[in-house]
């Protein structure tokens, strides 16, 4: 489903934030992107997600290589991808239905509680986001990352602030994703994903 | 930009209680800015040229002299003419002028200002007591009525001249009752140092001093001018036209009030510089503001970006949601406004520091109230542009926690 080619990130002349990497990434799997800090491991999610332009390298969604302008990443980002970030970043002056519903225009208000049903909050969804947890800020998040029914999911350490009950939810709601046909993206240096995830991706090594 | 507009909605009660007393201080201002800069506009103007106003007897008043053809001996006005003034479709009032010598005394003090034939609408008004309504009654001056240390309603001894023979005069006593007083710092059309009293009271002196007898008053009592008021301002000119007609020089006294354009003029002035200070205090809140929203925001704005969000998107939210935020300050301001404004009719109902209060629904007042309505909001999504090009600007990798920027 996508096809990373030999994907290099760059910043400046010198600072090199991911050597050439080829991977690739297919429906109905969880994938576990590991690594040092600074391997790379979050510039490959990001090249990937189409949220960071790679320096060289190719990437094929679905057999079509992705054109580098930001209208079209843009574009598939909006209708192919969820994106689950590290820290929820939701808006506090917002009930999780609201925050849910800003991820595209198309999503409705149902389409919102539906989503945060899939995460075990839509008896929630109108309340404050600043009276939950974090871990129920963090099903927010995927709720959102959801609700517009993406064929891929990224997450960038989404478990690395929870406690293991927490942790452990938001696990089975990703496995929940896959099952679902989804393709599952997870940069972490969480140990607890390990039991989770179809395969894992070591950048750098081991 | 349908979810765009949404967001600007949804975040407005928080943006408001964020910047509770920026808000409360917008709101003030143009409350403030709403009622009272067109209430001392309003008022200023209609003092000046309506027919209840401070200014409008003058703007309406014409002097009439004898023409040179006139057949009046002496060049001057009788009684008959007068009456032919006042007989003129429009004229509202007119008055014959003539001032005659009267001495008032208190103790050793006396006075001897010119008695001078009352005619409210174009001579000061009165500043303590009333106007004479009876024979004997005088106002005076308040640094005669100070010399003689004379109190309203002081009846005081006077004297007046009485006709003898050409070269001689001769002093009668009567009395007179001190019935109110003017401020004599605003010289008049009389000149300074006189005294007012009714005009057929005045014309009685007169009479007695000439040495004509009461029945002659009417065919021999002169009058050196005759002052008339025209019942609008509208039809001074069609007035004055037809008295030049009838033979008489006649001419507007509105070119006189040299000082109602300037203040006018001061005033408007007012109103612009305080209106752009306005503005500029709502630029400088609304980009305050926006600046903080946006420096709070950064990482929620991210992940818009990231879930494909564009600039433009983006700029929208922000700026839809300023405008937003200006648009409730100035209903609330335009609100307060108006229910001051009708608090000052309340309190002040005929008017304050002597100006009638003057608030209504005319073309200007609509104009000036959606100007109010209008310039908040378009001076926020203004003050919001840079602070909203800068969240646009946000890169959708702000959402990655290290990408090794």
């Amino acid at each position: 489903m996508i096809e990373l080619i030999d994907v290099s990130k760059t910043y400046g002349t010198r600072k090199v934030a991911l050597h050439p990497t080829s991977v690739r990434f297919g429906r109905g799997e969880l994938v576990w992107l590991s690594g040092r800090s600074g391997s790379g491991k979050s510039t490959l999610l990001g090249i990937a997600s189409l949220l960071v332009l790679e320096t060289t390298g190719t990437v094929i969604v679905d057999g079509q290589k992705v054109a580098r302008d930001d209208t079209t990443r843009n574009l598939v980002r909006e209708r192919r991808f969820g994106i689950v970030p590290q820290a929820p970043r939701l808006f506090a002056e917002l009930t999780p239905v609201q925050n849910v519903m800003l991820a595209a225009p198309s999503i409705t208000r149902e389409d919102a509680e539906r989503a945060l049903g899939l995460v075990g909050l839509r008896q929630r969804a109108a309340r404050s986001v600043k009276t939950m947890s974090g871990g129920e800020q963090q099903r927010v998040s995927i709720a959102r990352a959801l609700a517009k029914d993406p064929d891929v999911l990224f997450a960038d350490e989404p478990t690395s602030s929870l406690d293991d009950a927490n942790a452990s939810a938001i696990w089975g709601i990703l496995r929940d994703a896959v099952d679902s046909g989804r393709a599952v993206v997870v940069a972490s240096h969480d140990p607890r994903i390990a039991g989770h995830a179809d395969r894992r991706v070591a950048i750098g090594g081991l | 930009m349908r979810r765009a507009s949404a967001l600007a909605r949804w975040l407005i009660p928080s943006l408001v209680r964020a910047n509770r007393s920026l808000v409360i201080l917008s709101v003030l201002g143009i409350a403030v800015f709403g009622t009272l800069i067109p209430l001392a506009s309003d008022t200023a103007d209609s003092a000046a040229t309506t027919k209840e106003g401070l200014g409008a007897a003058v703007l309406r008043a014409i002097m009439i002299s004898p023409s040179i053809e006139s057949d009046a001996p002496g060049g001057l006005f009788h009684a008959d003419d007068l009456a032919e003034v006042r007989a003129v479709e429009g004229i509202e009032a007119a008055v014959g002028w003539a001032p005659t010598g009267i001495e008032v005394s208190s103790g050793s003090t006396t006075v001897g200002p010119f008695l001078t034939s009352r005619f409210s609408p174009l001579q000061p008004p009165v500043t303590h007591g009333r106007e004479p309504v009876a024979e004997g009654e005088i106002l005076l001056a308040e640094s005669d009525r100070d010399e003689l240390g004379a109190d309203v309603c002081a009846v005081l001894p006077a004297r007046h001249d009485r006709y003898v023979s050409e070269n001689l005069r001769e002093g009668v006593a009567v009395q007179v009752t001190v019935v109110g007083a003017f401020d004599d710092a605003f010289a008049g059309l009389d000149g300074e140092d006189v005294a007012y009293a009714l005009p057929e009271w005045v014309d009685s002196i007169r009479a007695i001093g000439q040495g004509v007898p009461a029945d002659e008053i009417q065919s021999r009592l002169e009058y050196l001018e005759i002052y008339a008021v025209v019942d609008s301002a509208d039809r001074l000119s069609e007035v004055v036209d037809e008295l030049r007609g009838r033979g008489y020089v006649a001419g507007g006294l509105g070119a006189l009030l040299s000082a109602v354009q300037p203040v006018q003029a001061a005033l408007q002035m007012a109103k612009v510089v305080l209106g752009a200070l306005l503005v500029v205090f709502l630029l400088v809140v609304g980009g305050g503001a926006a600046a903080a929203l946006v420096g709070a925001k950064r990482a929620e704005i991210g992940v818009l970006r990231a879930f494909g969000w564009r600039r433009g998107r983006v700029l929208w939210a922000f700026v839809a949601q300023f405008t937003l935020l200006g648009a409730v300050i100035a209903v609330s301001g335009a609100t307060l406004s108006a229910l001051g404004a009708a608090l000052l009719a309340l309190v002040f109902p005929t008017g304050v520091f002597g100006l009638p209060l003057v608030m209504g629904i005319t073309a200007d007042s609509v104009a000036y109230f959606s100007a109010l309505l209008f310039i908040p909001p378009l001076a926020f999504a203004a003050a919001a542009v840079l602070p909203a090009l800068r969240a646009a600007s946000i890169p959708p990798d702000e959402v990655l926690r290290d990408v090794g920027r």
